[in-house]
């Protein structure tokens, strides 16, 4: 089996399992705002999708690990260290989330 | 601490994965069943972590913050081997009490220098108001 076709095939797995979840870039995108905004540190009023966590929104690196946990616990799985400190606003996230639960980012 | 344009100082990198690693640690608290609710000791935890490393954010000394370090991961091997979140208490040395004639500084100075490295957070002078 050629790797193309291999390749096509897990694709396709994939993007059913998605799609059949329910999981779309504006399903994320709701659930990640709605994490942010029931963060009790951040101000919803300043809140967008390209704030800045630490120069915009005032948060410090520790406010960002605890919110990053927070976005874990709703979507059910770890965000390791190296990425973590990358994502910087909700944006980052919502990109990030999408590259890996394979939903396709716009 | 500084921190480079494109990547954190290695140091302070520690700091927040030990963060997040108690964090983690505080989801999945066993608890001891019967004697203690694993949820009021997850609260500690997190409570506990929060107000120590705030409390020490803006320390600049490298050599200051590796004692906090490792004050940290003393604690996190403490709590995962005694299933105990909460410090671990130590005895006073003898002799440390005061007793007539004994001038009073000495007493506080000698119950300061008895606690172990890992309650350095608790030291007079520090002590943080955990609720």
């Amino acid at each position: 089996i050629s790797q193309h076709a291999i390749q096509r095939c897990s694709q396709w797995r994939c993007y059913a399992s998605a799609s059949s979840a329910g999981l779309s870039q504006d399903k994320i995108t709701e659930r990640v705002m709605t994490v942010i905004k029931l963060f009790e540190k951040i101000s919803a009023e300043k809140l967008t999708i390209e704030s800045h966590f630490m120069k915009e929104l005032g948060l410090d690196s520790l406010d960002h690990v605890e919110l990053l946990m927070a976005i874990e616990d709703e979507f059910g799985f770890e965000i390791p260290d190296q990425d973590a400190e990358k994502l910087n606003k909700p944006s980052d996230i919502i990109k990030y989330l999408c590259e890996k639960m394979e939903v396709d980012y716009k | 601490m500084s921190a480079s344009a494109a990547s954190l100082s290695s140091q302070r990198q520690r700091v927040l994965s030990l963060y997040r690693q108690i964090l983690r640690l505080a989801r999945q608290w066993p608890g001891r069943p019967g004697v203690a609710d694993p949820a009021t000791e997850a609260a500690y935890i997190r409570t506990e972590a929060g107000t120590l490393f705030r409390q020490h954010k803006s320390l600049s000394d490298p050599v200051v913050i590796e004692s906090h370090i490792a004050e940290a991961e003393s604690r996190i091997n403490l709590a995962l081997h005694y299933n105990i979140p909460y410090p671990r208490m130590p005895n006073l040395p003898p002799g440390c009490l005061a007793t007539p004639g004994q001038p009073k500084r000495r007493t506080a100075r000698g119950m300061d220098d008895a606690l172990p490295a890992y309650m350095k957070s608790y030291k007079s002078g520090y002590a943080p108001k955990i609720k």
